[in-house]
């Protein structure tokens, strides 16, 4: 029963040596969806420094730990949303920018257009604003950051316990998830 | 090689491991910080690199096969041995060993590693990065070694401990930064290319090539790749210090040297654009052959910077 | 010339016509060590070249085409070939701990010491561009997506695998103990009158430095436990697919289209496109013999019976009286 215990403080300990490192070392990968992506270069450059959080910007999912979900989403989008997200490595987080993640916002009406992400795919933050002024972007990131200090940023570990459900959203909106297109052949 | 006294030399190597990825590490956040505010900006805190480090070696990444795997171990290994044999002050893991052709051959181990496990994962933008990285090599290697031979054929001595003596002798005057000027520019140029900077960063660079070799790593094995990165940096500053500059007799020279080429590098390296692979390649035949080519013929015909 | 070609066997023969370079350099400059050199640099060209020749005829056996374009991926199927293969490269390129190191870090010293410029420059430019050359088929052929119509490919037969295991075993052990073999041209050298190699223990004592080829392996693999030990300590990573590879999330379903082996080193290629080729050099010698032979052709061997009866008689004088004629 002791070792037990011990084995489970250490893992602890090791988990919350890697909490510190990961909140303070975020890389995100710039999915640039729609129209809310204009607002990152203000936040990369020298007004808004994004570097003194420790975030800066990588090329591929791979490497990457934040997903920026900017913007509005249509189905054909979507499909690759789902392929880039779930190629990152774990831990990971979603950050989704503007109402067109939340309810639809300005397209809400569109037939083609995804109205609530959080049915496919699991969202930390939110950042209000159509667009996000930069203040409210860096607002959101250092929430972030707070959240997975706090232990409350696991939407990662929400997606794997709950998957078969995410994977049912996302049939029966998008139909196929792996489509053959002709143009690729 | 003394059978008795190995283990001891291993530990002294494994000491210099251990300061050079502290050292290294930590002047890297420092330098992140120094081009920021060179930009006008914060810039991140001084510890920034570590924590970059430590957070992917606790991420779970993917895998794509052994080959993947291992080369990045054979490339880790290869630096590791090489910053094992790197003199560092006062202290040499392997007196006498120190020869230059060790540390440009072992080098080679890590490139190929790296290039091997790169390839391995299948990506062909990977493989359109190794290339341009070899290419690059092919480049910056040759005006450095003809520099390098115009220094050993001068001073009669490929022992970097021995270089390093010999130029701390008589002060600043027996530097062969004075000494021989022309070829310490044409090794700085090629300083540029090997550190991976700008101008000559095409094959990691995110927007030419997705990160080029890098692309596909993600997890423990981009944390090693990082910490590769920072131990190359390691030897080849020490090596054009060591050439160059003198060595280090002290700490407070050796900090002042290194942060003096490296902070340098970097400074002008954030003022220019990026070249295409050709143009790489057609500048390094041009300029800085020629002005290694004239200091070799300097020294070994005309006899002058000896 | 080798970094140009697309099929994988005349690739390894121009680079045997660069290592021949390398030792006739070594030899011409009449120095012990330089000697010494390029003898060990036969030795282990030997091993090596051969062992890269059958890795490629046991491709060959198995998937019956060389051009690179077409292979790809093998190492999934073969990976002892590839082992093999690798071995083989890293000697070829000069890098420690195998053989090919030795004999170049000898002839470099030679080169360095006696100040001979041009000669070390064209030396190191052919010492990094043979790194350039035996990479392309390693990574063109083995490594990189499979393609489907090998799918099924087995791995090289056992009676192909002996010989091959053998020699890489071989380069391994000469790279690590070379001095058994430096005793042996040590004895050939000092019969034939130049002074022999300083060899202590393990050491090879060079004009301007020692060398300690055991201490170096020793270190590397020191190195490489400590970063084995690394890669252990840390999560465990998931294992993914080839085709599951970053394609800005686009969907990918032919691995022939991803894989990058036509042309490889094309910017390279680009900038000595408009020299003259030395193929073309070599072609025009071959002419030039073809057309010497169809002169003696003519000559000698003609149809006309004049010719015949003409050569006929002078070889039958010459030897009836040929000593008297031309004594």
């Amino acid at each position: 029963m002791a070792t037990a215990d011990k084995e489970k403080k250490l893992k602890e300990g090791w988990e919350g040596i890697s909490r510190f490192f990961r909140a303070n070392s975020l890389w995100m990968l710039m999915y640039c969806t729609g129209c809310c992506a204009i607002e990152l270069p203000q936040a990369m450059t020298s007004r808004y420094d994004m570097e003194r959080l420790g975030m800066g910007p990588m090329a591929t999912p791979r490497q990457a730990d934040v997903l920026l979900v900017t913007g509005y989403l249509s189905v054909k989008t979507l499909r690759r949303v789902i392929y880039a997200y779930e190629q990152m490595s774990t831990p990971k987080y979603i950050v989704a920018f503007g109402p067109c993640t939340i309810n639809g916002g300005i397209y809400h009406d569109a037939a083609t257009v995804i109205k609530s992400l959080d049915q496919y795919l699991p969202i930390d933050v939110y950042i209000a604003g159509c667009m996000p002024k930069p203040e409210a972007v860096m607002n959101g990131f250092q929430d972030l950051i707070d959240m997975i200090k706090d232990k409350t940023a696991d939407g990662w570990k929400r997606y794997r316990d709950n998957y078969d459900w995410y994977k049912q959203n996302q049939i029966e909106s998008l139909g196929e998830l792996r489509i053959k297109d002709e143009y690729h052949e | 090689m003394v059978i008795n006294q190995l283990p001891l030399q291993i530990l002294t190597g494994l000491a210099i491991l251990a300061f050079a990825f502290f050292w290294q590490t930590s002047l890297s956040g420092i330098t992140r910080k120094i081009v920021a505010r060179y930009h006008k900006r914060y810039g991140p805190k001084w510890y920034q690199e570590f924590r970059d480090i430590f957070k992917l070696m606790s991420k779970t990444g993917v895998t794509h096969g052994w080959v993947y795997d291992f080369g990045v171990m054979m490339a880790l290994g290869g630096i590791m041995a090489t910053v094992m044999f790197m003199p560092l002050m006062k202290f040499t893991a392997f007196p006498g060993f120190d020869n230059f052709f060790i540390y440009v051959y072992l080098f080679a181990v890590g490139m190929l590693g790296m290039a091997m496990s790169a390839v391995g994962s299948g990506n062909p933008l990977a493989g359109i990065g190794v290339m341009r990285a070899l290419t690059q090599m092919v480049g910056y290697e040759v005006p450095f070694m003809i520099v390098v031979l115009a220094i050993i054929n001068g001073h009669g001595t490929s022992s970097l401990s021995q270089l390093a003596a010999i130029q701390q002798q008589a002060g600043v005057l027996s530097w062969n930064l004075v000494k021989m000027p022309i070829g310490t520019v044409a090794a700085f140029i090629c300083l540029l290319g090997m550190l991976g900077k700008k101008p000559f960063e095409t094959f990691i660079a995110p927007a030419e090539i997705a990160s080029g070799p890098m692309v596909e790593y993600g997890g423990k094995q981009l944390g090693m790749l990082m910490i590769l990165h920072q131990f190359s940096i390691f030897i080849e500053v020490s090596l054009f210090m060591n050439l160059f500059l003198g060595g280090a007799a002290n700490p407070l020279g050796f900090a002042l040297k290194y942060m003096a080429v490296y902070v340098l590098a970097s400074l002008i390296s954030q003022a220019m654009g990026r070249f295409k692979i050709d143009q790489v390649i057609k500048f390094f035949y041009k300029i800085p052959i020629a002005l290694a080519i004239l200091q070799a013929v300097m020294v070994v015909y005309l006899g002058w910077g000896v | 010339m080798a970094i140009r070609q697309e099929d994988f066997k005349k690739l390894i023969a121009y680079s045997s016509v660069a290592n021949g370079g390398y030792i006739l350099i070594g030899l011409a400059m009449g120095d012990a060590l330089s000697v010494g050199g390029a003898l060990m640099h036969i030795l282990a060209h030997a091993f090596a070249s051969a062992a890269a020749f059958l890795a490629a005829a046991a491709v060959v056996h198995r998937t019956g085409t060389t051009k690179m374009s077409e292979l790809g991926g093998l190492i999934h199927r073969m990976p002892l070939t590839y082992l093999v293969y690798l071995i083989a490269i890293i000697s070829m390129a000069g890098i420690p701990p195998m053989a090919g190191f030795i004999s170049k870090w000898m002839m470099f010293q030679s080169m360095i010491n006696n100040g001979m410029i041009f000669t070390a420059a064209a030396a190191f430019f052919g010492s990094i561009g043979s790194f350039l050359y035996v990479f392309r088929p390693l990574s063109a052929v083995f490594l990189g997506q499979l393609s489907t119509k090998h799918e099924n490919v087995k791995e090289a037969p056992v009676l192909m695998m002996i010989p091959m295991m053998l020699l890489s075993l071989i380069t391994l052990f000469f790279g690590v103990v070379p001095n058994i073999a430096l005793g042996v041209i040590n004895r050939v050298q000092t019969s034939l009158g130049l002074p022999g190699l300083a060899l202590e223990g393990t050491k090879i004592m060079g004009s301007n430095g020692v060398l300690d080829p055991t201490l170096i392996t020793i270190i590397f693999g020191v190195g490489f436990v400590v970063a084995l030990i690394l890669f252990i300590l840390h999560p465990k990573s998931r294992k993914v697919g080839l085709m599951d590879t970053y394609t800005a999330s686009e969907f990918i379903w032919t691995p022939e289209l991803l894989h990058y082996a036509h042309d490889f080193y094309a910017p390279f290629e680009r900038l000595y496109n408009k020299a003259p080729r030395t193929e073309s050099f070599y072609r025009i010698i071959e002419r030039k013999i073809e057309e010497l032979g169809r002169l003696a052709g003519h000559a000698f061997f003609s149809y006309k019976p004049g010719t015949v009866v003409f050569w006929i008689a002078m070889v039958t004088v010459s030897l009836l009286w040929g000593g008297a004629l031309w004594s």
